[in-house]
């Protein structure tokens, strides 16, 4: 009878110990390895090395490295808070920013912005935000509107707008002329490489995203209860999803405008973290936003160290994992 | 002062009424069960009384403050629900939703202190649900999940407890000791317990008073002995019956004729 509660803290200090030390382990890491040295070992060499700046490889390091890695991290931390949130407030465990379509309305609203030419910053930022809310809006009403099994409906309505999303952004790119092709291809298949100090503002929105969702994480619990059930636990349901609904979208929305589109990364982490550390979302919020940090910047590692030159798009490796599992759980889930 | 009172409630989905300028009182401490034939509006009325559904004209009060001056969480400190059937598509165990109770409790970053956790063990050994704790929820049977759920509602120490068919997916010990251990709240901790139930020989044995509830009105409010008027039953829930009286208890005992025993009647 006394091992029936385990107080919270103690999980939380251990799971985020853990955790932290696994996402300095991946950052290290990744600071180290890159195009020009494929050597793990050089975590050594780096560490060694700090002390005498000047050199080519510390500018490399700190340069492009460092920010590369920062990039990842906060973007695999959104995104899989992104997919929490998202399978707390649609109470489905395969919902997820880019299966949604959510990371496609972005995608086009910052393509627009990009090829009418206005700045970065707050221009195409809004842009992406405002195509991410309309999918958003068009998703829910297509499967509130639907019959049948809403939760099928829900991912149906989401895989659709995100095709739909991909032609709009194929037709856009088809009829424009500008020189940036190219760059604006790779960023589409999910690019860490555009870490510039312009995109600092992005960086200090998402951040109090991050704390509210944090202190939003009790009633994201009692949310899972449904509506009935929350509001006489006493959560004010349509406050609290509006709240998350918005802060979601938009952090999802800047990551796209940073990092492009990278998929399944709030499929996967919420989903083993669900089954390693169960469903309390106090636990669940600290543990996806380490978890994801990790997992993207472990993932951006193997996008450079794998090909022969050059490197991926860490777009593709996310797919390449992600696809699979949601394929795994879709249909598992229909048994 | 009345612990629920009811006065010229409407409530409509859509087009459809299914209350109808409604009124009712319940006593503090007191066993109130609401029955009727389905659709009769039950479900909702007990829905509105508790604030999760919003009643479109008229007033409810709980202890003479009207419940519109109430914030959600000082509601949820008040009242508590067992809602009829209950969703769970993410795994949380026994334990983690028994304690869910305790939130309207805490601050929104506050997490539980010893005492929350033995209320919670409370409610759990009251509810015959201490040895599930670690399991989840979409392991239980339907009579386990309702234990549990009704362990959340007792843990959040709510002064009225508002239950919608506690017993229907239960077998008969279950059944008596849900009732048993409703009654034990009342007396105990002074709760007013409000339920809607299909069981007219339980609602019989347990209940202070009776509202007999057709088409979204009050057909009938008072003792068992009142309401459950063979004539009065026969003709809401449109089917034969036969009330007499329970040895035992002394209450009355009522029960559905088949057509091939139709001729005795």
């Amino acid at each position: 009878m006394e091992q029936t509660f385990t107080p919270i803290g103690k999980r939380l200090t251990l799971i985020c110990l853990l955790l932290g030390l696994l996402l300095a382990a991946v950052m290290l890491l990744g600071a180290a390895v890159g195009s020009s040295n494929r050597n793990p070992l050089a975590v050594f060499d780096l560490l060694g090395s700090l002390a005498d700046g000047g050199s080519t490889r510390q500018t490399i390091i700190w340069k492009i490295r460092l920010p590369r890695v920062l990039l990842a991290a906060v973007a695999g931390a959104t995104l899989s808070l992104g997919g929490l949130v998202f399978q707390v407030l649609l109470r489905n465990p395969l919902a997820e920013p880019y299966i949604l379509g959510i990371s496609g309305g972005a995608a086009v609203g910052a393509i627009s912005g990009m090829l009418i030419g206005i700045p970065f910053f707050p221009g195409v930022t809004v842009s992406a935000f405002s195509g991410s809310m309309a999918t958003l809006g068009i998703v829910l009403l297509l499967a509130s509107g639907a019959r049948g099994e809403r939760r099928d409906s829900l991912l149906l309505a989401g895989v659709m707008m995100n095709a739909f999303a991909g032609a709009l952004i194929m037709f856009l790119l088809s009829i424009s002329q500008s020189s940036q092709l190219h760059h604006i291809l790779f960023w589409l298949m999910g690019d860490l490489s555009m870490a510039e100090a312009g995109r600092l503002p992005l960086f200090a929105l998402i951040l109090p995203c991050y704390v509210i969702i944090f202190i939003l994480a009790r009633p994201m619990n009692i949310l899972l209860t449904g509506r009935e059930t929350a509001t006489s636990l006493g959560v004010n349901v349509r406050k609290i999803s509006v709240i998350l609904l918005i802060t979601a979208t938009l952090m999802v929305s800047l990551v796209v405008c940073l990092s492009g589109l990278v998929g399944f990364v709030g499929l996967v982490i919420p989903h083993i973290l669900r089954l390693t550390i169960g469903s309390d979302h106090r636990l669940l919020v600290p543990a996806g936003l380490l978890g994801g940090a990790s997992y993207l910047v472990g993932c951006d590692l193997l996008a450079r160290a794998l090909p022969a030159s050059g490197e991926l798009p860490v777009g593709i490796i996310t797919a390449m994992i992600g696809a699979p599992l949601f394929i795994v759980l879709l249909w598992r889930s229909g048994k | 002062m009345k612990a629920v009172t009811a006065d010229n409630i409407s409530l409509s989905y859509g087009s459809k009424e299914v209350l109808h300028q409604l009124s009712l009182m319940i006593d503090k401490e007191e066993f109130f069960i609401i029955i009727g034939p389905n659709g009769a509006g039950k479900s909702s009325l007990l829905k509105g009384l508790a604030g999760t559904e919003k009643i479109n004209s008229g007033t409810i009060s709980l202890f003479g403050l009207d419940q519109k001056d109430y914030s959600r969480r000082e509601l949820a400190r008040l009242t508590a629900l067992v809602p009829q059937g209950i969703e769970s598509h993410f795994p949380f165990t026994v334990a983690d939703t028994v304690l869910m109770g305790r939130s309207p409790h805490l601050g929104l970053l506050g997490a539980e202190q010893e005492e929350d956790y033995h209320i919670a063990r409370q409610a759990m050994q009251a509810t015959d649900t201490a040895h599930l704790a670690g399991r989840t929820l979409d392991r239980l049977s339907g009579g386990e999940r309702q234990r549990v759920i009704i362990a959340r509602a007792i843990c959040q120490q709510p002064a009225i407890l508002f239950l919608d068919e506690p017993t229907a997916s239960l077998d008969l010990a279950h059944q008596i000791r849900i009732m048993d251990l409703l009654e034990n709240l009342r007396l105990e901790r002074k709760i007013t317990v409000c339920m809607v139930s299909h069981d007219l020989n339980l609602a019989s044995m347990y209940a202070g008073r009776l509202l007999l509830l057709k088409n979204g009105r009050v057909v009938r409010t008072g003792a068992p002995q009142e309401v459950l008027d063979e004539k009065l039953l026969e003709e809401s829930y449109e089917c034969p019956l036969l009330v007499d009286e329970n040895p035992l208890s002394g209450t009355l005992r009522v029960l559905p004729v088949p057509a091939k025993f139709l001729r005795g009647k």
